[in-house]
């Protein structure tokens, strides 16, 4: 036993010494190797790079737009639709309360309520001798400090909040504007605030909000790959969507198949240079993001441009590359028993294909896109759009990192 | 010459701190038989040991503006390796439960009874070595490379391969009795 243990530390201890100073050899082309898989490692270590930078940017992007949105929501809320307009030299404004965009509650419970005008007979009892011989109908202004005893008096309040068309009428005749016991308001004080405020009509509201909800359309689009030696045909078809952020802008999301051959030549002529052509032939998958802003509508038709990004997921790619090159041929012929070596220049072509699988590869905002576009009504539902467009790489696309533009002519009927 | 060497070195991973890959295909081919070497040790298959240094080197050349410049890089290479090395070895056990050659043939029986005890130690190649450590299971021989020959202890190699302490010293066990049966193998091939 003590022998064993005794070998055992022979053994561990010369197994240790002998491999101190073991080298093994440089194999062969293990750099080229190590250089390949490290290429191939940091372009998708790039990818994924880019992945999350586009994810936090888009993050970003859709919670400055979602909270832009709640912002503005919540200015409309606080400001009510009020309607100022002169009444005649001597009662020379009036509130009115606009009853079609807010809620009866809406109206009675909100605590910035600066104007409420009422009309009814309770309230004409409220009123001084001097409103009820000026005009028709009385105004009770009332500051938000007030409210309590508004909201005391409901039956005071429900014939202005549930007679819209009684209120429209306010507007038309003339009347005297009166203030609650305690609140009065000089007239001036009106006649300023009339100064400072825009007349907000219906069409000023139309402007400021969408035109529609969410537009679907489908497209088709054909087009030229343009790399610098050379161009080829691809050709594009899919389903869109338009968000509008406003009446002139809107967000253009979708997806789109794309069959596209990209094709890249040597520009070498001489024969006896080494030259390579790369054919590509793609399908993908574009999802683009773009901002479209319309610029000018016209019974006609409309004008608009569009500008964003385009991220991409390759189904199919396949590569095709022809290298030409001028080889020294070897030639051995006998004259006789005497052999004789001859040596020829031969043009070898040599073509190489290479595959890549469906999600081999994920082009996160490859591309940016820029379109310019006609719209035209063809039916009370129906929009056909034209767009030429241009997507310029923002770097290298699909597995073998092709630069290529892309232009052409999209066809889109929207509904 | 080692002055020469070492600021060759310098410059060398100066170069590769620039990402310059005239630089780092240096480095690779200065260092990567040494770094084959340790990961031969961990790796039973060739192919497998390559792999292991190119992974390596790929955090050699990602981590390289770290190595502090008094810190030896042959030192920083080796733990790189084998802590690459035991990277994979976790991941191979992770994949598939630890195959334990329990049941190993009995080197007295597969060549013959008259198995003579050696009586010293005679000296050995690396290959040999190599091929020696190649016989015991890649738990076995992770284990006894990572004591007898890097001088972790067993609560260093518990931490790392995910076992006990008592299971790295019976794996310790295991190896050293099995590396002395092979070299008594080898004893009685090559003496005889």
């Amino acid at each position: 036993m003590d022998k064993d243990n005794e070998i055992g530390k022979e053994l561990s201890e010369l197994i240790k010494d002998t491999l101190a100073g073991y080298e093994e050899e440089y194999v062969a082309g293990a750099w080229e190797n190590f250089a390949r898989k490290q290429k191939y490692i940091l372009n998708k270590e790039e990818n994924r790079r880019r992945r999350v930078v586009f994810m936090r940017y888009a993050a970003g992007l859709a919670a400055c737009l979602l909270l832009g949105i709640i912002v503005l929501n919540m200015y409309r809320k606080d400001q009510p639709d009020v309607k100022v307009q002169p009444a005649g030299a001597g009662s020379p404004l009036i509130g009115v309360i606009d009853n079609s965009s807010k809620t009866d509650t809406d109206q009675i419970h909100t605590p910035k309520k600066s104007i409420i005008i009422a009309q009814n007979s309770a309230k004409k009892k409220a009123v001084k001798p001097e409103a009820q011989q000026t005009g028709k109908q009385q105004t009770i202004i009332q500051q938000p400090s007030i409210k309590q005893s508004v909201t005391q008096q409901p039956v005071t309040q429900q014939p202005v909040t549930q007679q819209p068309v009684a209120q429209q009428s306010v507007t038309q005749q003339p009347v005297t504007q009166q203030s609650a016991p305690g609140t009065t308001q000089p007239t001036d004080t009106w006649q300023a605030i009339a100064a400072n405020t825009p007349a907000n009509t219906p069409a000023d509201n139309a402007d400021n909000k969408p035109a529609k909800k969410v537009r679907f359309g489908v497209n088709v689009a054909q087009g030229i790959n343009s790399t610098t030696t050379s161009t080829a045909y691809n050709y594009s078809g899919g389903v869109n969507i338009d968000i509008p952020l406003s009446k002139n802008l809107a967000l253009s999301t979708g997806m789109q198949i794309e069959n596209q051959t990209v094709v890249s030549k040597s520009t070498v002529s001489n024969t006896a240079i080494p030259s390579d052509n790369k054919r590509a032939s793609l399908i993908n998958l574009d999802f683009p993001l773009n901002i479209k802003w319309k610029f000018l509508s016209r019974r006609s038709g409309s004008y608009y441009i569009a500008g964003g990004i385009s991220s991409l997921a390759y189904l199919s790619e396949k590569y095709t590359t022809t290298s030409r090159k001028q080889e020294l041929r070897e030639v051995l012929s006998f004259m006789g028993n005497e052999p004789t070596r001859t040596y020829k220049l031969e043009n070898v072509e040599t073509t190489t294909t290479n595959t890549a699988g469906a999600s081999n590869q994920f082009d996160i905002a490859g591309r940016l896109n820029i379109s310019i576009g006609f719209e035209k009504q063809i039916s009370p539902t129906l929009y056909l759009h034209i767009e030429p467009f241009m997507k310029i790489p923002v770097s290298g696309l699909a597995t073998e990192n092709l630069i290529f533009t892309t232009s052409g002519i999209t066809f889109k009927i929207s509904f | 010459m080692a002055n020469t060497d070492f600021d060759d070195i310098e410059v060398i991973i100066q170069g590769c701190i620039r990402k310059s890959i005239k630089h780092q295909e240096l480095l690779y081919k200065k260092y990567f038989g040494y770094a084959l070497s340790i990961a031969m040790l961990y790796n039973s298959q060739r192919n497998d040991a390559i792999e292991t240094v190119d992974d390596s080197f790929l955090k050699v050349f990602s981590e390289i503006e770290r190595l502090d410049t008094k810190q030896s890089f042959k030192g920083w290479l080796r733990k790189i390796v084998i802590n690459t090395s035991i990277d994979k070895f976790r991941k191979k056990t992770r994949e598939m439960p630890l195959i334990e050659r329990e049941a190993l043939p009995d080197i007295h029986e597969s060549h013959g009874a008259n198995i003579e005890q050696p009586e010293i130690i005679s000296r050995l190649t690396a290959q040999e070595i190599i091929e020696m450590l190649n016989e015991l299971p890649e738990v076995q021989k992770t284990v006894f490379c990572l004591y007898e020959i890097e001088g972790y202890c067993h609560e260093e190699i518990a931490g790392q391969l995910n076992m006990s302490m008592s299971t790295s010293r019976v794996y310790l066990t295991r190896a050293k009795k099995r590396l002395r049966e092979l070299y008594q193998v080898y004893y009685n091939t090559n003496h005889k």
